[in-house]
Parts: C-alpha cells; sequence; structure tokens
C-alpha cells in the first residue's frame, strides 16, 4: 500500500496552515494573519500504531511565482522537459534567501506529492493565481484545489473557470468550519486524485471513524462519571459541640459548592483533551458557591438555568415516565391483576416527586455518630433538575468541542447558548431520569455501576445522533 | 462473571512460545488465572484512574497496548498484563492483601496444629491417673468436628431456608471476620483495598466463601494433624489409660456403635476396632482394678492398645479426610471461579477498548519554526504632502482600467494623473518599463489590491521605486477594494493595518499606506 504525500500549497495567507491543522487535528500548526507564517515545510504525518497511512506538507506560500515563472519560461525547451527544469530551478536557488519559500514548497511536490492547491474563494483572483498554477502544473503532479473561504465574500464563480482549467478536482473546503464529516470527505476527494493512493486512503478513514466513534464513546462515559460523581457528591465535616454553628454551615457549603465546580471543570477538560482541543478556551457557567447563595425558591429564574435543563413539566413528565417504569414492575409481578394500576401509580408519584424536589437545593444535616460527636453533612444534591442542567451544560461543552475544526483559536463563549436537554425525545429523557433516580438514592455499588452504565449508553446514543451527516464536499 | 467449565491447565509458561507460534490475533493465549490480589490491584487501579485525566490514561494505554500487542493475549490475559504494569509496586494493595492471607493462612495452621495437639494431649494427659472415657472424648473430639463439617457442607448444599438464613449470614460474616482480622494487622492502603475490594461483591462475591472456606479448611486439617501426632506421641512418654462409662449404654450397645463408626475402615484395618472382651475389661469398673491390680507397664499397655487404633482411625477418617476434601474442593472452586473471570464489566471492557485501539495521530512532531513577525504598526506619520501632478502605477489585479483609476484618483485626492503605468502582470518587462518611466518622478501612487498578503513581490517593487526616485519624492501605497459585484468598495480597515505593518518593513519615511474609498466612484457608475 503506497502512502501517498500531499502538498499542501497556495499564495502566502490563503489558509494552508489553517488546512492542514483541520485535516490533522493538530492545533499547534502555526496560523497567523501575518503572511509568511510558515516557513518551511514541515510534515504532518498521519499514523496508525506505527505505520503511516499519508502525510500532508504544509509549505510557505508562494511570495514570487511571476519570477519563478519568468525563469522557467526563459529556459523552457520542450513540455517533456518541463519537471526537470522546475527541479532545475529549486536545485540552483535552495538556499539562496529570494526564491526560499518557492522551493520549500516544491521539494515535496519534486519528492513525489501531490498536490493541495488553497485559495480563498472570498478575494478576487490576480495574475499571482495564474503563475502560481501555470507552475504546478509544469511538475506534473496530479492536483486539486480548494476553495477555502477566509471572508464573508463569495468570489467563487470567478474563480471556478480559472482553477477547471488547471486541476482535475476543486472542493469547497472552509478550514475554519469544517467538522469530522468534512474533514472525512475531503480525504475521500484526496483519494480520487491517484488509484495508488485509493487504499491508504480508504484505510485511514475507515481507521479515523473508528477512532471517532471511540471517542464519542469515551466523551459519553465521561460525562457519565461526571453526573455520577456530582448528583452523589456530599461534603462531610465533624461537629464537637451538638449544634452546628452557621460559619461551619456555610463553610461547609462553600467547599461542597466548589467541589462541584471542580469536578464540572475537570469533565470540560476531559472532553476538550479528548477532541485535541488542549488549550481552547471556553467560557461556560459551572455551579458555583456565589450564585447558589442568592438561590432561593427562584432558583430557575437565574439566566444561566433558564435556558438549560428541563422545565418544570418537563421535568414532572420525566419523572412519570420514570416512576411508570417502577410501576410497571408492580404491575408484572401481580400478573396485570392490577390494571395497570401500579404503572399509574408510579408515575403520578414519579411526577409528584418531580415537581416537589423542583426548587430543593442540596441541604446541610447535622447526622448522630456512631463514636461520640456529631456529623455535618451536605449532599446529594436533591435538586431534580441538577443532573439535567450539568448533562445540559456538558452536552453544549462537548458539541463545541468535538465538531470544532483544529484550525480555530478563538475563544468560545457559551454562556448564553441554548440548552438541548429539553429537546430530547420523551422516552430518552425518561430513561436518564431513572437512572439520575438511582442516584439521588445513595445506591449500592450494583445499582451505582448500572445506572452509570445505562447513563453513558443514553449520552452516547445522544452524541452519536447528534453527529452531522456524512455530506461529502460540495461538488463542483 | 463467572463461567462454568473445566479447571484451566497454567499455560502461563507457554505464552511466550505461543506469541512465536501464532500471528494471528484470533489465535490468543490463553490466560494465567488470575490471583484475588490481581483483582484487587485491578480494581484499585480502575478507581485510581478516574481520578486521572484523560489523557494521561490514553497515553498510557496506547503505550501498554503497543507493547502487549505482540504477545497476542486474550481479553483476560491482556486485562491481566495491564494491572502488572500498572500496580504502584511490588508491595500494591492487592499483594499486601495476599501476603496478608498467606500469612493469616501460615497463622491458622500453626494454630490449628497447636490446638488439635493441646485438645488431644489435654484429655489424654488426665490419663495419667484417671482413665479417659472415651464416650466422651469421641464425641467432643471427633463428633463435634463431623458435625461442623456437615454443617458447612449443608449451608453451601441445602437449598431454602437453610441457605437463606444461617447460610448467608455465616458465609458473609465468616469471611467479613476473617478478612477484618486480617486487615487488622494491615497497613492502611491494604485496608482501604480490602474495603474497596469487598464493595465489588457484584463481581467478585462467590470468591470470598471459597477463599474463608480454604482457610478455615486448613485450620481444621491442621487441628487434626496436630490431633494425631499428639495420639503418636504422648505415649511415648506417658502411660495414657483409656477406658468408658455411660449410663445410656451397655457394653453390648457400645460394640455395635463402634462397630459401625469403624465400618469405613473395617476392610483396611480391621484390628482398629475394640473387641468385645477389650470393652468390658476398660469398662469403668474393671479398668480401675486393672490398674490397681498390676501396677505395671505391660498391662497397662494392653489397657490403651484397646482404645487407641480406634481412636487414630476416627480422627483420620472424621476429622482429617473430610477436612482435606473441603479444603481440596475449596481450591479448586477458587481455582475455577478465577479461571472463569472474564473481565467484562464496564471498567473493563473500556480499558480493553483503550489498550487495542489502533493510536491514531496525525499531527506534527516536535516544535514549528515560524516566520518572525514584521515590526510593529508604523508609528503615526504625518500624511505627506502631495504635488499637483503625480504619476500611477496600478498592480495588475486592481479592478477597472487605467483612466478609470486615474479619474478616481483625481477626484479623491484633487491631483492630476500625469501617467499609469501597469505592474505586477506576468510579463516582468512591464515591470521594468514601469520603473523605467517612474525614474526621477516628482511623487509616485501605488494602486494596490487591498486584499493581497503584502507579499515579497511588491516589496521589491517598491525596494527598486524607491532606488530610482531618489530620496524624498512621496511615496504612496493606495489599496483599494471590491465587491463581488465588480464595483469598488471600502477597503477592510483590517487589510489598511496588514498593508501599513508589513510595508513598515522597508523602513521608509516618504512612504504611506492609504486606502481609497468606496464612494469615488467612477462617473457614469451607479
Ligand atoms: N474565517 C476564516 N479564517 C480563515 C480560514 N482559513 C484561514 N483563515 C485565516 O486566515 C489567516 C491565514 O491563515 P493561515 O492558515 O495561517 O494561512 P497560510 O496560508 O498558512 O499563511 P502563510 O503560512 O502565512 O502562508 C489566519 O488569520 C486564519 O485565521 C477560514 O476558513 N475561515
Ligand atoms: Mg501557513
Amino acid at each position: 500500500m503506497t502512502a501517498p504525500v500531499f502538498a499542501v500549497v497556495g499564495h502566502v495567507n490563503r489558509g494552508k496552515s489553517s488546512v492542514v491543522s483541520t485535516l490533522s487535528a493538530d492545533p499547534s500548526v502555526a496560523v497567523d494573519d501575518t503572511p509568511g507564517t510558515t516557513r518551511a515545510a514541515r510534515a504532518y504525518p498521519m499514523r496508525v500504531d506505527d505505520e503511516v497511512l499519508y502525510t500532508l506538507y504544509d509549505t510557505p506560500g508562494f511570495e514570487r511565482a511571476r519570477h519563478v515563472l519568468a525563469w522557467l519560461r526563459e529556459r523552457e525547451t520542450g513540455t517533456g522537459e518541463r519537471a526537470a527544469l522546475v527541479r532545475r530551478f529549486v536545485d540552483e536557488h535552495a538556499g539562496t534567501g529570494e526564491f526560499a519559500p518557492e522551493c520549500e514548497l516544491l521539494k515535496p511536490i519534486l519528492d513525489g506529492a501531490g498536490i493541495l492547491y488553497v485559495v480563498d474563494a472570498s478575494i478576487p483572483a490576480t495574475p499571482a493565481v495564474e503563475a502560481e498554477t501555470e507552475i504546478l502544473r509544469w511538475t506534473g503532479r496530479p492536483r486539486m484545489a480548494l476553495l477555502n473561504p477566509i471572508g464573508e465574500r463569495d468570489f467563487s464563480a470567478q474563480w471556478r473557470p480559472i482553477l477547471d482549467q488547471y486541476f482535475s478536482l476543486v472542493r469547497v473546503f472552509d478550514a475554519h468550519e469544517a467538522d469530522f464529516a468534512r474533514r472525512i470527505g475531503l480525504l475521500r476527494s484526496l483519494g480520487e486524485l491517484s488509484e495508488d493512493w485509493r487504499p491508504a486512503i480508504d484505510r485511514a478513514i475507515e481507521v479515523l471513524d473508528g477512532d471517532r466513534g471511540f471517542r464519542l464513546r469515551e466523551s459519553a462515559r465521561v460525562v457519565a462519571d461526571a453526573l455520577v460523581d456530582l448528583v452523589t457528591h456530599c461534603e462531610e465535616k465533624r461537629l464537637d459541640s451538638d449544634a452546628a454553628s452557621d460559619p461551619e454551615k456555610s463553610g461547609l457549603e462553600a467547599r461542597y459548592y466548589a467541589q462541584l465546580a471542580e469536578r464540572e471543570l475537570r469533565l470540560r477538560r476531559d472532553l476538550r483533551r479528548l477532541h485535541l482541543h488542549d488549550d481552547l478556551q471556553v467560557e461556560q457557567a459551572v455551579t458555583d458557591a456565589a450564585s447558589v447563595e442568592q438561590l432561593d425558591e427562584d432558583l430557575f429564574d437565574l439566566t444561566t438555568w433558564s435556558q438549560l435543563g428541563l422545565s418544570r413539566s418537563q421535568l414532572a413528565a420525566a419523572g412519570a415516565a420514570a416512576g411508570a417504569v417502577v410501576g410497571a414492575g408492580v404491575d408484572v409481578s401481580v400478573g396485570g391483576s392490577s390494571l395497570l394500576l401500579g404503572t399509574a401509580v408510579g408515575g403520578i408519584a414519579g411526577a409528584a416527586s418531580a415537581l416537589w424536589g423542583f426548587g430543593q437545593l442540596a441541604q446541610v444535616r447535622v447526622l448522630g455518630l456512631q463514636l461520640g460527636g456529631r456529623l455535618l453533612r451536605i449532599g446529594p444534591m436533591s435538586n431534580r433538575n441538577f443532573p439535567w442542567v450539568i448533562l445540559d451544560r456538558a452536552l453544549v461543552f462537548h458539541a463545541a468541542v468535538a465538531h470544532r475544526a483544529h484550525a480555530r483559536r478563538t475563544p468560545v463563549d457559551l454562556r448564553a447558548a441554548e440548552g438541548v436537554v429539553a429537546a430530547l425525545p420523551r422516552d430518552v429523557r425518561g430513561k436518564l431520569e431513572s437512572a439520575f433516580e438511582v442516584l439521588r438514592k445513595s445506591p449500592g455499588p450494583d445499582a451505582l455501576h448500572a445506572a452509570t452504565a445505562s447513563l453513558a449508553g443514553e449520552i452516547e446514543a445522544i452524541l452519536r445522533e447528534r453527529e452531522p451527516g456524512r455530506s461529502p464536499p460540495t461538488p463542483r | 462473571m463467572f463461567k462454568q467449565g473445566p479447571v484451566d491447565f497454567d499455560w502461563r509458561g507457554l505464552a511466550p512460545y505461543w506469541a512465536l507460534v501464532s500471528k494471528d490475533p484470533s489465535l490468543r493465549a490463553p490466560s494465567r488465572i488470575p490471583r484475588v490480589g490481581d483483582l484487587i490491584d485491578l480494581e484499585v487501579a480502575l478507581e485510581e484512574d478516574r481520578e486521572r485525566p484523560i489523557e494521561v490514561l490514553l497515553a498510557r494505554d496506547a503505550r501498554i497496548g503497543r507493547e502487549l500487542a505482540a504477545a497476542g493475549l486474550d481479553d483476560r490475559g491482556l486485562v491481566l498484563a495491564w494491572v502488572d504494569r500498572v500496580r504502584s509496586s511490588p508491595e500494591s494493595p492487592g499483594q499486601a492483601i495476599e501476603a496478608l492471607l498467606r500469612l493469616s493462612s501460615l497463622l491458622l495452621v500453626g494454630a490449628g496444629l497447636l490446638s488439635g495437639a493441646l485438645a488431644v494431649a489435654g484429655w489424654l494427659w488426665t490419663g495419667a491417673r484417671v482413665p479417659v472415657n472415651v464416650v466422651q472424648l469421641w464425641p467432643a473430639l471427633v463428633g463435634l468436628q463431623l458435625v461442623l463439617a456437615v454443617f458447612w457442607v449443608l449451608v453451601r448444599l441445602a437449598p431454602g431456608w437453610l441457605t437463606r438464613s444461617v447460610g448467608d449470614g455465616l458465609s458473609t460474616w465468616l469471611p467479613t471476620a476473617f478478612g477484618a482480622l486480617a486487615v487488622r494487622f494491615a497497613p492502611p492502603g491494604a485496608r482501604d483495598a480490602w474495603n474497596r475490594f469487598r464493595a465489588l461483591d457484584r463481581v467478585y462475591a462467590g470468591l470470598r466463601f471459597w477463599r474463608a472456606t480454604q482457610l478455615s479448611q486448613a485450620f481444621a486439617v491442621a487441628f487434626n494433624v496436630g490431633a494425631l501426632a499428639a495420639l503418636f506421641f504422648i505415649p511415648t512418654v506417658d502411660d495414657p489409660a483409656f477406658g468408658w462409662r455411660s449410663r445410656l449404654m451397655d457394653a453390648g450397645e457400645l460394640q455395635r456403635v463402634t462397630t459401625v463408626i469403624a465400618t469405613p475402615w473395617a476392610a483396611v484395618w480391621p484390628d482398629a476396632l475394640p473387641t468385645r472382651d477389650e470393652i468390658l475389661a476398660t469398662a469403668d469398673s474393671s479398668l480401675e482394678s486393672a490398674v490397681d491390680a498390676e501396677a505395671g507397664a505391660a498391662g497397662h499397655s494392653e489397657v490403651w492398645a484397646a482404645w487407641w487404633p480406634f481412636l487414630v482411625a476416627s480422627f483420620v477418617v472424621y476429622g482429617l479426610l473430610p477436612r482435606l476434601v473441603l479444603r481440596g474442593v475449596a481450591g479448586l472452586r477458587m481455582r475455577r471461579l478465577l479461571g472463569g473471570i472474564d473481565f467484562d464489566h464496564e471498567g473493563c471492557v473500556r480499558l480493553r477498548e483503550r489498550l487495542r485501539r489502533p493510536v491514531v495521530d496525525g499531527r506534527a512532531a516536535g516544535e514549528e519554526v515560524t516566520g518572525a513577525h514584521p515590526g510593529s504598526l508604523e508609528p503615526p506619520l504625518a500624511p505627506l504632502e502631495l504635488p499637483d501632478r503625480v504619476q500611477v502605477v496600478r498592480w495588475a489585479g486592481v479592478p477597472g482600467t487605467a483612466e478609470q483609476l486615474g479619474e478616481r484618483l483625481a477626484r479623491v485626492f484633487g491631483v492630476m494623473v500625469d501617467g499609469a503605468e501597469t505592474a505586477g502582470g506576468l510579463d516582468l518587462d512591464a515591470d521594468a518599463a514601469a520603473l523605467a518611466a517612474l525614474r526621477d518622478a516628482a511623487a509616485v501612487l501605488v494602486v494596490v489590491e487591498a486584499w493581497e498578503a503584502p507579499s515579497a513581490d511588491y516589496l521589491d517593487f517598491l525596494r527598486k521605486l524607491r532606488g530610482g526616485l531618489g530620496e524624498r519624492a512621496p511615496v504612496i501605497v493606495l489599496t483599494c477594494d471590491v465587491g463581488v459585484d465588480g464595483q469598488p468598495t471600502d477597503v477592510d480597515p483590517r487589510h489598511l493595518a496588514l498593508w501599513r505593518r508589513h510595508l513598515a518593513a522597508l523602513a521608509d519615511p516618504w512612504l504611506r499606506v492609504e486606502a481609497l474609498p468606496a464612494d469615488a466612484r467612477p462617473r457614469g457608475a451607479s
């Protein structure tokens, strides 16, 4: 299996590095609006275990293409010699400063790389383009053009006829907007450049697909783990006296909420790492003591909460669904002789308890200790909407990092993001609610494991559901 | 979790050869049977992993997975090999607990030997003065053991209330008691580990009962060995006497009972059963007279010789053998349970996925060397005074004709455009011609595409231009932009800033970068 090499080339500042960054899921590639950011050709080998399936080259942009073309044309003897002449150009100029970028970008091509020529579809074409494409044509390598729209405007109608003359494939690829599916779409197009490269590219797509599945599954698991930790979390403090003083109570409460916030941040960090956005800055609220101190009955009037989690009626419905599941068990055990009474009663009880627990916060309680003294404890969170808010934030966060192109480095602000759990299908909400219900009841290890596994399964299904379709890049 | 199946042969030693023979990953080498310590360490490690950042887990398990890939391990073997690699140290909690279990097993054996020997010795010693009453000794030292052994078996086998009430109580309480006892002397780490292990009943519940059986039966075996040893040893230093006395039985009945008891060994050791004469002779009343009358060693030895073989055989058959069998069964059950663990709970499934997944990485190695950022922003410079007449260079990508451009410039800047040259096209001779025509011009406007990156090509041209102009002639680089419809638009301030930043590299005090506004439309255009 030949491992193809692709050189991503183009004029300076056209998003070449962005394309490479997004395609290789490498957020460390230098992307900057300063022309000439990339100074040397740099390899991005796509490795699976120790095997390289293909290699991308990020290259410096053309700066003096007109002059290179003039040099070539002056010495042209026949069409057959063109590639050799380009090689001669590189040999003669490598090391000299003037054509350093051109030599750097031509080298991988002369060594057999396929060409990915990047243009900015949001600006008009200029004569420099003609020089660049002509030089690339002289190398005789398979080539494809990418229309990367950097700005708002769309000049692609102007670009198409120009690019069609020189390139066997022309594709649109927005390097800053492309999600995983579009990455795969572009890879597939690369496979079309040459029959020899097809098997390696197909294999790469297969492996990347598998890896994506793994990362989604692992994301679901870390979300489920965090939900379990957050919902079941308790803080305790031994008391010397029989009653707890107010500072003791508020101190414990502060510690409790600090722990919740820390755990939520750890979840986000894990999600970021899972999707290789190690340093991406994301602004999103956490459960914090400060906001909770003002919380009373009006918990859900707070802006960050009101758009997340479930509404009162949805929560009641989910509680009813969860209760009905338990009630249905009763019906089965009495052989149906209860005329579905169990289901009905369970449902009503579930809904009622969901409504009742809607405004409840974690309570601070004083517990007796066997060996003298007393224990001050806060948690677990009795608020029924709490896991929903956490899940909502996690899903919103996941969507922000999982579908984000690695070329894009600007901070993400999710503080006003729309929630998603309210839009989940009823039966899914019911299943999640029954798992939350288990967590709230300080379950034993068995029940806890079962609830965690069921949560992870449901969340994975949600994540897969929300995975954008595999639409190929716009055909020309 | 536990699969019933034949006890596995221990393939551990063959694994390396297996790996050589089989390159086919579907033919995986059978893995070794896990030990209790492995299970504890596994759970401890999985628990600790919950606190670790995900990328640490992914990287570590990718590395371990790669190291283990060649061995072609099956699911269980993979998990065990992983445990071997990640366990904290040779003194990991699991191994500490293993050591504790071994130690407690040793202690129990010691205690068994001692108590067996002491129990027998205690009974026989009194025999030096008063003959030992066999009718009491046998039930106390042999019969009770037998009852307990039968009870232990019933606990495990009997269905219904017995298992549920007594059995559950015993099979949870006993191992817990053993565990708690062992853990009492353990370091805190091992204590935690044991508690965590106990929390995993779901997975490992069956193990605890059989481990406890192993320990208790080791004690019982040792007890019987100790008792037998005492039984053999004491007559060499003392003269114990056996007799019998009972209000419930006469000699005939006793003989019937002893015959029944001796049935198991009747065929192999018929002499280990007191004869009717011997029973009569050792009856309590006659015994005392016998001892009194003879008071000699020879007669004495006859007295104990009547019962001694019977007692030895009883200890062997009703004490030692059942305990050996129970101990053996417990050992086999442990092996089978451990061998049947296939590690398919969530944590292990997840672990194996991390170990086996192909590691995909498209990132570059090492640090990238990037281009030096161009100088800081151009310091605010005063606008240049333009003379009335200027020359214009139009870069090839600038839309519109030279005339349209001239009109626009006249309108915006109120200057007369003296001549318009074109540069930046594919024809380099045009650049040269423009430079020649501009030599010694009073002032030059260079109109460029604002959206273009200020590449080296422009810088080259501007340097050459300055070379021909002399130092003080104003040069204005005028950026312009165009919409999709082909009409002029305003220049994006970011583009203007970029041009200014880059042309600052020329360090030319008589050069300015400006933007051509959109409303300077050529006449006639809407
Ligand atoms: N909005 C948007 N911006 C983009 C896109 N592609 C590139 N950019 C921006 O364009 C600028 C140049 O991007 P790079 O990827 O560094 O371009 P390059 O071609 O590698 O540049 P050089 O290495 O300097 O030749 C950066 O500021 C990017 O953020 C895109 O698809 N959308
Ligand atoms: Mg670059």
